[in-house]
């Protein structure tokens, strides 16, 4: 192999360097938490054209993966461990998610809504952290029946 | 479960059988035979069950990001493998030397050992995690046999398919290689862009609608050569640049491959 020329290696250096500057940002974080094979709270609003950190709290005592084509997405979360995942910016509309082990029961929606209308997070936070959500509930219910 | 099962193993296994059947192709070309292969399998299985037992502390490293970085860097390191495997491949032209020879070995056995390790224990978290479950057991292996059949079946086709073209194109397992390769960055960069690590702009397109990447297909090409139905035009351009730069190692290593001359003296 040739040596690589040195604007080569500049515009790596370069790249890098811009890129590593987007994790320095501080993002919007969401809970969510994994009981039973179901995500609570099972849909989550975020604002749109931000990018937001997704914390999922796994509580089974078996592995789950994250998974969403909508949101191009993939993650493997420990049993009694958390994951982190980051989304977006995207536009309003409903992302699909689920979880590939448990994929009839775990499933859950990304809802991307206007900034106007976007909730603030901590809500999201207490919502996984307590009870389950009325949204997160009713997927329970549709699951049993 | 069963379908699970299957889904899952296919996920994590075609792409294995897929460089296998493409690195026992190339090679063979070349007169190397198969001992490098026994080799590659017995260390990502010891490889592999290693990983399993610290994936769950490596996930917990770089705030949560351990097991990305691993996998991004793993995958970009298979990606530079290739380039050397080819290049060294290429310039050899039928005519190996002892050292060429070593080096060949050496990087399909390093490539292949990687790719299995990491999809190895990706299946194994899965296997392990529902093993216990009620009836769980008989279900799991029925769906590994069903999977490792429509594996075996998909990477005799593929076998054939590229011995066919062999005719019309004397680099069509180079190509082949080429896109796996760089399908490898697609999954490093989705990995690095969900850590933040690299910006996520929004999606060129949605291909999804012509074809969906959880479909059989879908999940086909993505084996293949990693095809993403929502690239960000960072993503595209990596890809690319990525095609573009393999295909100047390959015919820098050997220009006579421009001129549509033979790769190897020895037909398959």
């Amino acid at each position: 192999m040739s040596n690589f020329p040195m604007p080569f290696i500049h515009c790596v250096i370069m790249t890098l360097l811009i890129v590593s500057f987007s994790s320095l940002a501080k993002r919007p974080e969401f809970q969510l938490r994994l009981n039973n094979h179901l995500f609570y709270p099972a849909e989550i609003e975020i604002p749109e054209n931000t990018k937001v950190k997704l914390i999922i709290h796994n509580q089974d005592n078996t592995p789950e993966e994250f998974d969403s084509f909508d949101l191009n997405r993939e993650k493997v979360i420990f049993p009694k461990k958390k994951a982190i995942i980051f989304i977006g910016p995207l536009l309003p509309g409903r992302y699909d998610f689920f979880g590939e082990f448990n994929p009839n029961s775990a499933q859950g929606t990304i809802i991307v809504v206007p900034n106007k209308l976007a909730p603030d997070n901590t809500e999201s936070e207490k919502n996984a952290s307590k009870s389950p959500s009325n949204s997160a509930v009713v997927k329970e219910i549709n699951h049993v029946n | 479960m069963l379908i699970n099962t299957i889904i899952l193993f296919l996920r994590d296994a075609l792409p294995i059988f897929v460089i296998t059947t493409i690195l026992i192709s190339l090679l063979h070309q070349q007169g190397i035979k198969q001992p490098w292969y026994a080799i590659a399998v017995f260390s990502s299985v010891l490889l592999s069950l290693f990983l399993l037992t610290t994936i769950d502390d490596i996930s917990q490293t770089f705030d949560d990001t351990g097991r990305e970085w691993l996998y991004a860097f793993s995958y970009i390191v298979c990606y530079f493998l290739s380039l050397i495997l080819l290049s060294q491949l290429v310039a050899a032209n039928g005519k190996m030397r002892p050292r060429k020879y070593i080096m060949i070995s050496a990087c399909a056995i390093a490539l292949m050992a990687i790719l299995m390790t990491l999809n190895g224990a990706n299946f194994l978290i899965y296997i392990t995690g529902f093993w216990y479950q009620t009836n769980a057991s008989n279900v799991l292996i029925t769906g590994v046999i069903l999977g490792a059949g429509i594996c075996a079946s998909i990477a005799v086709l593929l076998y054939f398919f590229m011995a066919f073209f062999q005719r019309y194109c004397r680099i069509v397992r180079e190509i082949f290689l080429i896109l796996f390769s760089t399908g490898l960055l697609m999954k490093a960069s989705n990995l690095l862009i969900q850590i933040d690590v690299l910006p996520s702009d929004s999606f060129l397109w949605d291909a999804n609608h012509i074809i969906a990447e959880n479909a059989e297909l879908g999940q086909l090409l993505t084996a293949f050569w990693g095809y993403d139905a929502t690239p960000t035009m960072l993503q595209l351009w990596l890809y690319l640049s990525a095609i573009m730069l393999a295909f100047i190692v390959l015919f820098r290593a050997n220009p006579k491959l421009s001129q549509g001359k033979t790769i190897s003296k020895e037909a398959v």
